[in-house]
């Protein structure tokens, strides 16, 4: 292993950890109604297919607020995930702490599995609740790109920063 | 589904194409015709809330318009002003208002001579001032001035009619702006004939020009029914209406449906005809107004015939509510996931509106409803029964068959 | 209690668009008994984030109708929650009632509204309520949350994939030796353990 690629690792993991933390959203209604709001136009987009207000589900524990969409872990089709025109499906859970009207980030991910014959099967973006001991094999906020094994480091977005990327930058390559 | 919107305003509709004009039996071409013919004569078009009478008072004004024998004017007095504060001269000042404006609208002015278009203008300054009130300054002397010949004139603000010769104005004192209220105005203004009397005269100049191009005034009024009590809608209109039967304008008016019943009868006396939209039919059989209306609102490409059928049931014949019965099934399909309408959503509809109905009910109106539902027994004359039919609880088809609301029918409570 | 449908905001916003935001639309959303000044701030807030711009609050205690129906228009096309309503009379209703056409707008009117100021409405103005017909809502509690079969079916699903019990996850996360995963935090929260996060 080269010398310093651990440590270089390290000060990125850092570096990303402070941008999560510096991303500040708005109350846990509105971020789930926006999220609620982006999904809806897209389905529109999509013909409809989703039933966004029956799949987009919400918990709570404590300060602590879950909005998720889909299962868990992505084994196949089901029909909560939200299907794009492309027909890739997407899952995901995201996963904020709440206090005096605001919420940060604690987690989430994003499943986005391509439809039959992309290059790739799956893109996932996935940010952890804390910095994992190895940060150049996973680091805190990453991108798999069609492998479990693999996660490469990409900047902590907000929930709508990602879906415009899964939206508005991957789909248009599918659809085309 | 929009065009499901039971409170689009009626021009919008009317516009649109989504009202379908034979509904009522062409009732509009018989108020219009008459008031074509007959110059003075006064008649009232009442109706249950939601029954359709801005429509076809709308479609009056249309009939007429392309009659070109008239200069018909549609007020909405209740868009004018607050109703709640009316008084006698309201109706007037809104008539005045409306026929200064449609006069230099038509451009009849144009072909009027200098010195008479001005003096019109004028005039409707004057009408503008009785509808809305005018601000004038008023001299106020110091009460305890006492005169001393070596006084110089005070130093005041002087108003453009002053005449430093007047002498009241040779004491102490000064010009306090006064605000002069408007019949359009709050608060109200008390009822004066000789009030009345000022705005006369600026509306016989109007009138005479009007005529003077071979056409009749025609004052289409709406927005009365909402005054509810045949007293007060009596009130408000007697004094206003007297002026207009004399200056020959005809007048079509909405008027509650309660001049139709007991106490209010004597009011409906006093006009020339009392046009009554009766509540359309809506039993299967006999319902294919109701379906037509539907139709122009694109209602039957959204329901199934065993759907249609069970909205225009529910409806009762209540334009208002057969086309919000429609669009609510549709919400609730929709929002429920569905791809279609079922019968289950009219039926969510039907109780949302029966509802509504039940809301408000106390056990005196139970008893009059239970009594209707299974006696078909109604005293049409007592105030009780009489808000039954204002508030559309209980629907009237003719003068002597009453109904309860499809809707809230099956939500009366039973008898203890 | 009323039997209307019990609907979240969105919902009842959801319907205000289907009809269009320009099409004049009233309805009633009845608050909940407990903790109304709550519900109400977060109905608007939720009823905002629905259509993406703030709905505008109204209060009809004290104020005269000519000065509620300017109010309404300035301007007439955004949306609009009317509030207190609830004492309103007979005479303050009528007056509403009767002056129903000048408070027509072209944006939706939302009533806010107790059982009893609902009772009042029905009760004195008939205009009003025909314009409203069937559409009362009781506000429900925001939608979208989780059901107990739900949470237990995901709750399900973890414990399959990772063959943990949830007690393990609440040692692990006692001990600071819970895995980075996202899935683990959305696991405390479902187990009732946010305070573990």
């Amino acid at each position: 292993m080269p010398a310093g690629a651990p440590g270089r690792a390290r000060e990125l993991d850092d570096e990303l950890g402070s941008q999560a933390a510096s991303i500040i959203l708005p109350s846990s209604r509105e971020v789930l109604a926006r999220v609620r709001n982006y999904l809806l136009a897209q389905n529109d987009r999509a013909d409809g297919r989703n039933n966004v207000y029956k799949d987009l589900r919400s918990g709570t524990s404590g300060n602590v607020v879950t909005i998720s969409l889909g299962p868990l872990f992505d084994k196949g089709p089901t029909d909560s995930h939200f299907y794009l025109t492309s027909n890739s499906r997407l899952s995901f859970g995201i996963t904020l702490r709440e206090a005096n009207g605001r919420c940060s980030l604690i987690a989430y991910r994003f499943h986005l599995h391509l439809p039959e014959g992309s290059a790739s099967s799956f893109y996932r973006f996935d940010l952890n609740p804390r910095p994992h001991d190895t940060p150049l094999r996973e680091p805190r906020c990453h991108l798999h790109p069609g492998s479990d094994d693999m996660r490469l480091p990409c900047p902590p977005l907000s929930p709508l920063g990602v879906l415009d990327r899964i939206f508005l930058v991957i789909e248009p390559t599918l659809s085309s | 589904m929009r065009k499901l919107n039971p409170t689009a305003p009626a021009r919008t509709a009317i516009e649109s194409g989504l009202v379908v004009e034979g509904l009522h039996s062409s009732l509009y071409r018989t108020l219009a015709a008459r008031a074509d013919l007959d110059p003075g004569s006064q008649q009232l078009l009442v109706g249950g809330v939601g029954s359709g009478k801005t429509t076809e008072l709308l479609l009056a004004e249309k009939w007429l318009q392309e009659q070109r024998q008239t200069l018909p004017l549609y007020i909405d007095i209740s868009a004018e002003t607050d109703l709640s504060g009316l008084n006698s001269g309201a109706v007037l000042a809104g008539f005045g208002r409306k026929l200064a404006e449609a006069f230099f609208e038509a451009g009849f002015g144009e072909s009027l001579p200098f010195r008479q278009k001005i003096r019109l203008k004028g005039v409707q300054q004057k009408i503008r001032d009785f509808a809305f009130g005018r601000t004038e300054l008023v001299f106020v002397p110091d009460d305890d001035f006492v005169p001393d010949d070596d006084d110089a004139p005070p130093d005041l603000d002087y108003p453009p009619d002053f005449d430093s010769d007047d002498a009241q104005y040779s004491r102490p004192g000064s010009f306090v702006t006064h605000r002069v209220p408007g019949k359009l105005n709050p608060p109200p203004f008390p009822a004066l004939q000789r009030d009345i009397e000022a705005i006369r005269e600026p509306l016989v100049s109007f009138i005479c020009a009007v005529q003077s191009r071979s056409l009749d005034v025609v004052a289409i009024l709406d927005g009365l029914d909402r005054l509810i009590t045949p007293d007060k809608f009596w009130e408000i209109v007697h004094q206003d209406f007297r002026v207009l039967r004399e200056m020959r304008v005809a007048v079509l008016a909405a008027a509650p449906l309660s001049v139709l019943y007991g106490t209010g009868r004597p009011v409906s006396e006093h006009f020339d005809r009392v046009h009554h939209i009766a509540t359309l039919r809506a039993e299967p059989d006999d319902n294919s107004y109701l379906k037509s209306v539907l139709s122009h609102r694109g209602g039957t490409d959204l329901l199934e015939p065993d759907e249609v059928e069970l909205v225009c049931s529910a409806s009762g014949g209540v334009l208002r509510d057969l086309i919000a019965l429609a669009r609510d099934a549709g919400e609730t399909a929709y929002i429920g996931g569905s791809e279609r309408i079922l019968s289950a959503h009219v039926e969510t509809a039907t109780r949302q509106l029966g509802e509504s109905y039940l809301r408000g009910l106390g056990p005196a109106q139970f008893v009059i409803l239970r009594r209707l539902a299974k006696e078909r027994f109604f005293d049409a004359g007592s105030p009780a029964s009489i808000e039954m039919l204002v508030t559309r609880r209980v629907l009237e088809y003719s003068a002597t068959d009453f109904r309860v609301h499809p809707a809230l029918e099956p939500l009366i409570p039973k008898p203890d | 209690m009323p039997d209307f449908i019990a609907e979240p905001a969105f919902e009842i916003g959801r319907r205000l668009e289907m009809r269009g935001l320009d099409s004049g639309a009233w309805s009633v959303a009845l608050k909940p008994a407990q903790d109304p000044d709550g519900a109400l701030e977060d109905f608007a807030m939720d009823l905002a984030a629905k259509f993406d711009v703030p709905v505008r609050q109204v209060c009809a205690t004290g104020r005269p109708v000519g000065q509620l129906r300017a109010d309404l228009h300035a301007p007439d096309d955004d949306t609009v929650l009317i509030t207190g309503l609830d004492r309103f009379d007979l005479d303050h209703w009528r007056a509403l009632d009767i002056n129903r056409s000048g408070l027509a707008r072209r944006g939706p009117i939302v009533l806010w509204l107790s059982a009893e100021g609902l009772t009042g409405l029905c009760r004195w103005a008939p205009n009003l309520k025909s314009f409203i017909g069937g559409s009362m809502f009781v506000v429900a509690g925001h939608g979208g949350m989780m059901t107990a079969e739900e949470r237990q079916q995901r709750l399900e699903q973890l414990t399959a994939h990772y063959r943990m019990s949830g007690e393990e996850v609440i040692r692990r996360a006692e001990s600071g030796a819970l895995p980075t995963e996202p899935q683990f935090v959305e696991w405390l929260v479902l187990l009732g353990r946010g305070d573990l996060v």
